[in-house]
């Protein structure tokens, strides 16, 4: 109707255009802005203060002197360092596998129509919304060499049931890995099931026709299109796994003679910063925790074109 | 930047304080205080807040909150107080961490309140606490609260079905062992002391008793160049390493000592003063266990220390901290301190005021120690040399070294200590 | 596979399922149990399992030994407010970032990522000198800043957000209702299942964090009720009945609201994987 003078309509919708961009703009800077700012001072400043930090020396009372690289040198050369990197690494090397195979198994038993389904599922998550300091608490006690139920369960089932979990050094560890994969299979199983929720009927029934067995479906057809979330639950559990710290403060007290065969990198850097007060050092060693988890994170990023499925 | 930030919530401080002051500066004799007095023991909350209702009731215009922080968190609570000056304005302080704070300028000096102060004489306080607590300097930065020693506990069930007599003040380490040999029954897992890695509770006790020291009084040796110290040390170890009378270093890290004595499957035990009101909770051994004074070995010794209250050096409130500091100080607190069994008190002559809280138990061998105690060793670093010592005898305890082989270790390391404190 | 399962295969599947089961319970199950015990009977060799009569001082001896009430208001009041700034930020950041055009949306959203990466403990020590020169110490606030912005959130609600139709904006403009009523009014609703499942996580993650609560409030009645719970343990490491006690009082109002919101619990956890 108003079409007898296109040149002024252009110029207003252009002008109408150009507002409307400032407007998205204005609006789109203000929404963004209190999680932005949040981000930057909480979070990206942080990461650099801290990379600061491990250059110096922070004294008790707050004064910090550049020391360069003598918080690393001290680091390379502390064996309690070294060992609780290989706690660390030897934690996530068998807890992050053994979860992710109990709980697919849990996933696959449960995709299946049987009843009882949600009672299974509600119990094999409760682990997941306990305290982890009541966690690993009833832990230590069942753990117990002399009170505790698990050794009166290996005993009743006629073994020998003197065992140290708690003070013998090479069992500290799987002490801590059971607790570990305890806590967690609940959460990735309730990952993978509705991974599996998702595929498709009708690749089974084809199956099935063609006279595959459930073992062979479960290999060719189950596993790989539970590939995204099987990479999913990889990379969350190992990079938690390589954060393993509550269970370990709270199980070993700090006269155990065995906490140096169990402590972790993130138990070693609370320590030095909290308690012994040595910020400058903790800082080094979380920053050297982050490269590791930075560099398995990458890889696995890019190694998961291999074999993982998309489709 | 930041001291920008500090300059601008300098001001913004000083310009509350000067508005509030102003405001009241009419009505200053009515306004009411809020004091923080800080302290670790969970257990001794009742009593200190009993002592502080007295206080309020004196002084209705001051109020005093106690506040509880657990011990391995109440160092650093304190230093990171500390660095922003917000310190509680009176708290606890211990022989391990006072150099800290005293070298940081921390803590009040009350040398004058001690001075002036019609009630409170610092004679009256064990002479080497208030040593303790003072600086090179003559400064006095804490009074005495408490002091607390060594006791050889038993279990007199086990005693009595053993039908053996007593410990009693005669015992010699030569008692402890033969007793704790027919007490010990591994088949029920009953054992006849209990000897865990422990130093104040534990071997430090049994360096004294034979003659040797922990460290040297100058504080610049180690006592482990002597031959008393590390037979001392070697003999205790062994009642688990060679006598297997006492569980192992292993068997103590899944339950205490304390743990092993209330389910009745230790006949003795070492327990400070301070683990009374524990022992008197339980019920198992409420009824039945009893304390004696530690066994001699060539001499009587015990080891003992002292908690002091110090007033911070940036309360808002000095005067009304020091009128606090001063009641704490007082009979009338120590006896409140004694007989709600929170510790024995430090002012001489209420000590037994703590008596009458555990009537069950003989607690009166505490006290008599006090004649033959000798200062829990401290130095500057206290807490660095005591872990030195505490790495080094770990193969010991778990029968991997002997106390001769590792003593050079130690010299070694205590001795780089208590050079770098100079 | 889902066809039929003949009763034997149904068996063997129920027997694992049901051995998986008792494992993931049966430590409550002691807690519970030994929490009723006298000391005496929870150190029995061989162990008693059943206490001869429930012990229900031992939750009072706890609950008065340590501040419990303000365990549960301290963390409750972290939760509120970690709830009610990170939902509200982050659907915020969502919605300009799912339904806004204008430039540095990718940055931020580049950064949001990069925040999900990095391990949390990174950012611990200059939080803490952050609260600290804040005189902020010991304070509810304390516990609520690293949880005032959540990036996470963000990124969880970007899925809801996307699923919702860009003409809904469209059809408002024409109206007249400027971009906050639009987001405020016709989107923040429409995603109302996505806000709730972020608020479960951040409730969760809030009542499971140790760490934080425990360097910044040290003060017992300033601590969460997993700090607190850890603190019990230094205090009374010889008494499990009432250590047990102490964790049933603190894993109780968790387990309350997830057999309220069960459904939404797993649903937002399915939501958060794999794609």
């Amino acid at each position: 109707m108003e079409a007898h003078n296109p040149q002024v309509n252009t110029l207003t919708t252009k002008k109408a255009k150009l507002n409307k961009k400032k407007n998205m703009m204005f609006w789109g800077w203000i929404l963004i802005a209190p999680t932005l700012i949040g981000l930057l001072v909480l979070n990206i400043f942080p990461v650099i203060q801290t990379v600061y930090l491990s250059f110096h020396s922070v004294s008790t009372f707050g004064q910090s002197t550049f020391i360069g690289l003598e918080n690393y040198i001290k680091m390379f050369n502390d064996a309690d360092f070294w060992q609780s990197l290989s706690n660390t690494l030897l934690y996530a090397g068998i807890q992050v596998p053994v979860t992710v195979v109990l709980s697919t198994l849990a996933a696959v038993l449960l995709n299946t129509k049987i009843k009882g389904l949600s009672v299974y599922r509600t119990l094999y998550f409760l682990p997941m919304i306990a305290a982890p300091a009541a966690v690993a608490m009833v832990w230590r006690w069942l753990f117990n060499s002399q009170y505790g139920l698990i050794n009166l369960m290996i005993e009743s089932l006629g073994f020998n049931a003197d065992i140290q979990w708690l003070s013998d050094p090479s069992l500290v560890l799987w002490a801590v890995i059971i607790v570990g994969v305890w806590s967690s299979v609940g959460y990735n199983m309730i990952l993978l099931l509705a991974g599996l929720q998702e595929i498709s009927k009708d690749y089974y029934e084809a199956a099935t026709m063609d006279g595959a067995s459930k073992l062979r479906q479960f290999f060719q057809i189950t596993l790989p299109l539970l590939t995204p979330q099987l990479f999913f639950v990889l990379v969350t559990s190992i990079i938690s796994a390589l954060q393993v710290f509550d269970v370990i403060f709270v199980m070993f007290d700090v006269t155990n003679p065995s906490l140096s065969s169990v402590q972790s990198l993130v138990y070693v850097f609370f320590h030095e910063s909290y308690v012994l007060n040595d910020k400058g050092y903790g800082s080094a060693i979380i920053i050297v925790l982050v490269l590791i988890i930075m560099i398995i994170t990458v890889i696995q990023l890019l190694g998961q074109k291999k074999w993982v499925n998309y489709d | 930047m930041k001291s920008n930030w500090k300059k601008l919530s300098l001001t913004i401080g000083l310009g509350t304080a000067l508005i509030l002051t102003g405001c009241s500066s009419d009505s200053s004799a009515n306004e009411d205080v809020t004091l923080t007095y800080s302290i670790w023991d969970q257990g001794q909350a009742e009593g200190m807040n009993a002592i502080a209702d007295a206080f309020e009731e004196e002084n209705p215009t001051i109020q005093v909150n106690v506040e509880v922080t657990p011990w391995d968190q109440y160092w650093t609570k304190l230093e990171s107080g500390a660095q922003g000056e917000s310190l509680p304005d009176l708290f606890w302080m211990h022989s391990n961490e006072f150099a800290n704070y005293s070298e940081g300028q921390i803590l009040m000096d009350v040398t004058d309140l001690a001075d002036e102060s019609e009630t409170l004489n610092m004679a009256d306080f064990p002479e080497e606490l208030v040593e303790l607590y003072t600086t090179e300097n003559d400064e006095l930065l804490g009074v005495p609260k408490d002091y607390g020693n060594i006791g050889l506990w038993y279990n007199k069930t086990l005693f009595d079905e053993a039908g053996l007599d007593y410990p009693d003040e005669d015992w010699t380490w030569d008692d402890l062992l033969e007793n704790a040999e027919i007490l010990t029954d591994v088949e029920n897992d009953v054992y006849g002391v209990l000897a865990p890695l422990n130093r104040e509770e534990g071997y430090h006790n049994f360096i004294h008793q034979n003659g040797g020291y922990v460290i040297s009084e100058d504080k610049t040796t180690s006592g482990f160049r002597e031959d008393e110290t590390v037979e001392a040390v070697q003999w205790y170890a062994d009642l688990s390493v060679e006598h297997g009378v006492s569980p192992t270093v292993g068997q103590f890290a899944d339950n205490s000592n304390l743990s092993f004595f209330q389910s009745g499957r230790a006949a003795m035990g070492f327990f400070g003063s301070w683990m009374i009101s524990q022992l008197a909770e339980n019920e198992y051994t409420n009824e039945n266990v009893d304390v004696a004074p530690m066994p001699a070995g060539t001499e009587e010794a015990v080891i003992y220390n002292g908690l002091a209250n110090s007033i911070s050096a940036f309360t808002d409130y000095p005067e009304e901290a020091r009128q606090f500091l001063e009641f704490l100080s007082s009979e009338e607190a120590m006896i409140i301190q004694g007989e709600y069994g929170s510790a024995i008190p430090a002012l001489s002559g209420t000590d037994t005021s703590f008596l009458e809280a555990y009537p069950q138990f003989n607690i009166q061998a505490y006290l008599d120690q006090m004649e033959y105690a000798v200062i829990k060793p401290y130095s500057k670093y206290t807490a660095r040399w005591e872990d030195v010592e505490n790495q080094a005898l770990i193969p010991v305890f778990e029968g991997e070294a002997t106390v001769e082989e590792v003593s050079e270790t130690i010299i070694t390391g205590v001795e780089e200590v208590l050079e770098s404190e100079n | 596979m889902h066809k039929k399962l003949n009763t034997k295969t149904k068996t063997i599947i129920h027997v694992i399922l049901i051995i998986g089961a008792v494992a993931m319970i049966l430590p409550f199950v002691w807690m519970i149990l030994t929490s009723g015990k006298t000391v005496a009977e929870s150190t029995m060799i061989p162990p008693q399992i059943l206490p001869d009569s429930f012990r229900w001082e031992n939750y009072s001896t706890v609950w008065d030994a340590l501040p419990f009430i303000s365990f549960f208001i301290n963390t409750g009041l972290m939760i509120f407010f970690r709830i009610l700034t990170s939902t509200l930020f982050s659907a915020m950041a969502t919605f300009a970032v799912a339904k806004l055009e204008f430039p540095g949306k990718n940055v931020f959203f580049m950064i949001v990522l990069t925040q999900m990466m990095i391990p949390p403990q990174i950012f611990l020590t200059p939080q803490y000198l952050l609260v600290q020169n804040l005189g902020l110490l010991n304070t509810v606030p304390a516990l609520v800043i690293p949880g005032l912005v959540s990036a996470f959130g963000t990124f969880l609600l970007r899925q809801f957000f996307m699923k919702l139709p860009d003409e809904l904006m469209e059809a408002a403009t024409i109206d007249g209702a400027n971009i906050w009523q639009i987001f405020y009014r016709i989107y923040l609703p429409l995603a109302k299942s996505g806000l709730v499942s972020l608020a479960i996580f951040t409730a969760l993650f809030a009542y499971k964090d140790l760490m934080w609560p425990l360097i910044v409030n040290m003060s017992q009645n300033k601590m969460t009720l997993s700090a607190g719970l850890a603190s019990l343990q230094g205090q009374y490491a010889t008494n499990y009945p009432e250590l047990m006690a102490g964790s049933v009082l603190a894993i109780i109002p968790m387990v309350i609201l997830y057999v309220i919101f069960q459904k939404r619990f797993i649903q937002g956890i399915a939501t958060t994987g794999g794609k």
